[in-house]
């Protein structure tokens, strides 16, 4: 493969962006979470409906999962070893 | 005993490259010969480094062969150090090309032997200059072996006075530089000229090939003596955008031993005291380095400082201790790189282009070098272009963060590197950008799991007996919910029959009021019979309850009439029936028993 066929790669996200997205992703993921946790406290074994619960979690589980990478990757672990030393 | 010897050797050798001629040179190699030599042995670190510019003739008859490359041969003693083999060429516009060298063997003869090819075959009769280099580690031995603190450090090189070549040489010279005008003593061979730290030897004339003659010279030579016993580089590369590189290194002052005990007050004191320790190193990173740590095992080390130029990094760092002779340290070095200097793709195929080894301090030796290179997981068929020969040992899988079935990690070994042995390796690969999604994959369904776990657990009854009371609030409870939605969606059919009959006083639209008029009655009356379900529902559960919602229903009832009442005004008002003024007041009646009406239904089912 020719190396001056090919450009320097660079990553799919910004790494500029990498605090704000971590901010908002987690924020709207607090924001689901929290409303889960008091969805289920909230209910009773009469009241509750699951389509509900699980679309909550479901998508509290998606911004979690996505918000907590941005955050390593804005600590500078990017998703593998590394040990850090200020 | 030995001077006869010395004085004979020469003499031998005079007679043996005769002898060996014919089997030395194969019956295809056409004849070259040195004519001029001018050789440079640079002793001034601790390194020897041996430069020889040779003007390379082909000596041979019109009809010999071309000469598409030529010899360079190594001293046995001095062969079983070199780190680095080097020969140029000064091109026709003045820029030096490097020639491609390899190592063969030669039949008969022992020793290690290196085929240079030249750009242009030499035609018989014609010369070319080439820049012969060789590197040595290990060859300047200290001499004496141990010294005490304040003494300064003497040295011995024993090398060869005469150009080491297959050819024989038509004139030579030597040049010796040393590190300092301090020298005890010097083989004197021709009457060599010393001037400060240079000594030159020579010329000498009509050398055969395969002459040796012992040189030696012992001087003082301080520089820092220092040697990378052996060092790990961990290269991690990260498909986010980042490389982070990490080097491990063992250092050992491979000068003269100290003899004695370290006096701390002397060397703070006198600057002359442990002249030949070292104090500091400065390593120069690549320019885009970032975050670099500098720690041992018992910490970070701050006894450093950072200077960022334009085109590198420079990191001058001090060991905890300085270090004399026999004195070893071991420390780790890391930065981060963006990935986008050294990383290259081109759809799935993907290119690492990083040097195999880094500059740890000017004139470097590293004994013994391992490279780990971690690829991301999913690296496929993999291949490594090294720019020298590297031993690799089997890939090995590594496992951090986020990791399911490991990365692979490159590993490779190599032995006695000098500066010149900075070089790029290129790792080729495949990895379809579609497994960069495993990572945050792999946390989505990691909550996923907490949070069904949860749901789970809420629903699971773990209680031993069952109690009535409880269990009777919580379905009144339930039940009251699913009337309040029921009450709040017929308000609220209300408000939206009161838009259409604004409307329908703006478009003067009988059918369309007619039209609302319908679909209020039957929602109403959907949501009414739901509301009396529930009620008789409470009403089993023994509840008080229901008789409150009995008399909100009274109440609705009446909300209703009156807001068909409305409508019938309005009806009224636009055909004309009814004057305007006391439409107006009517309507304010109905709006205000209205509004009473509401507010008792709203206090009644506060109380539910």
């Amino acid at each position: 493969m020719e190396l001056e066929a090919m450009s320097g790669h660079t990553s799919p996200v910004n790494p500029a962006i990498f605090p704000h997205m971590t901010v908002v992703l987690l924020a709207v993921d607090m924001f689901f979470t929290s409303w889960f946790f008091v969805y289920k406290v909230t209910s009773t074994k009469y009241t509750w409906d699951i389509y509900k619960e699980l679309l909550i979690s479901l998508v509290a589980s998606l911004f979690m999962g996505f918000g907590v990478l941005c955050l390593l990757l804005w600590v500078s672990i990017y998703v593998k070893k590394q040990n850090q030393n200020l | 005993m030995e001077a006869p010897a010395v004085h004979l050797l020469p003499l031998l050798l005079l007679f043996v490259p005769w002898a060996l001629e014919p089997g030395s040179t194969s019956a295809e190699a056409p004849p070259l010969v040195n004519e001029e030599v001018r050789r440079t042995v640079d002793l001034s670190s601790h390194l020897a480094k041996v430069t020889a510019e040779v003007v390379l003739a082909h000596a041979g008859s019109d009809s010999s062969p071309h000469a598409a490359s030529f010899l360079v041969a190594l001293e046995p003693e001095l062969e079983a150090q070199l780190a680095h083999l080097g020969v140029q060429v000064t091109g026709v516009d003045e820029e030096t090309n490097s020639l491609e060298v390899q190592e063969t063997k030669i039949n008969g003869k022992s020793g290690r032997f290196f085929t240079v090819q030249l750009p242009v075959a030499l035609d018989p009769g014609a010369e070319v200059s080439v820049v012969v280099e060789a590197i040595y580690t290990h060859v300047i031995q200290p001499y004496p072996t141990q010294i005490t603190q304040s003494e300064k450090q003497f040295v011995v090189f024993e090398g060869n006075h005469y150009f080491y070549s297959p050819y024989p040489t038509k004139t030579q010279t030597m040049r010796v530089k040393l590190a300092s005008p301090n020298v005890e003593s010097y083989t004197k061979l021709g009457n060599p000229m010393r001037h400060n730290n240079l000594l030159d030897y020579g010329p000498f004339h009509d050398i055969p090939a395969y002459s040796q003659d012992s040189f030696k010279v012992h001087s003082e030579n301080n520089s820092p003596f220092l040697t990378v016993t052996s060092m790990t580089r961990v290269i991690e590369v990260s498909h986010w955008g980042n490389i982070a590189v990490e080097e491990n290194v063992n250092l050992k002052h491979t000068g003269a031993v100290l003899k004695g005990s370290f006096s701390r007050y002397d060397y703070d004191g006198w600057i002359d005291s442990g002249i030949s320790s070292i104090r500091s190193f400065k390593t120069i990173l690549p320019a885009s380095a970032q975050d670099v740590y500098y720690r041992d095992e018992i910490g970070t080390i701050y006894t450093r400082h950072l200077l960022i130029l334009d085109d590198s990094v420079e990191m001058e760092m001090k060991p905890r201790f300085p270090l004399f002779g026999g004195w070893k340290t071991h420390y780790i070095i890391g930065y981060n790189l963006p990935s986008y200097e050294y990383l290259y793709n081109l759809g799935d195929q993907y290119v690492l282009k990083m040097r195999l080894v880094d500059h740890v301090f000017d004139k470097q030796v590293i004994d013994s070098l391992t490279v780990k290179i971690i690829l991301p997981e999913g690296a496929r068929s993999i291949q490594v272009d090294s720019p020298y020969e590297i031993s690799r040992a089997p890939d090995e899988l590594h496992y951090t963060y986020l990791d399911t079935f490991g990365r692979p990690v490159i590993v490779a070994h190599k032995k006695n590197l000098v500066e010149e042995h900075i070089q790029d390796i290129m790792v080729h690969y495949t990895f379809s950008k579609v497994l960069m999604l495993q990572e945050p994959l792999l946390l989505v369904a990691a909550f996923s799991i907490l949070f069904f776990t949860i749901i789970i657990y809420v629903r699971l009854d773990l209680s031993i007996t069952k109690n009535p009371a409880a269990e009777a609030r919580m379905k009144v409870a339930c039940i009251t919910e699913q009337v309040l939605t029921l009450v709040s969606k017929r308000l609220g059919l209300y408000h939206h029959f009161d838009k259409t009959v604004s409307r329908y006083k703006q478009s003067r639209d009988v059918s369309s009021l007619n039209s609302g008029k319908k679909s209020l009655e039957t929602k109403h009356k959907a949501l009414t019979s739901e509301v009396a379900v529930l009620q008789s529902r409470l009403k089993t559960e023994g509840s008080n309850l229901c008789d409150k919602v009995s008399e909100m229903q009274k109440l609705d009832t009446q909300v209703k009439e009156l807001v068909l009442k409305s409508a019938v005004e309005a009806e009224w008002l636009v055909a004309g029936k009814l004057k305007k003024d006391i439409y107006i007041e009517n309507k304010k009646l109905i709006s205000g028993k209205r509004r009473e009406l509401v507010s008792k239904i709203e206090h009644i089912l506060d109380t539910l």
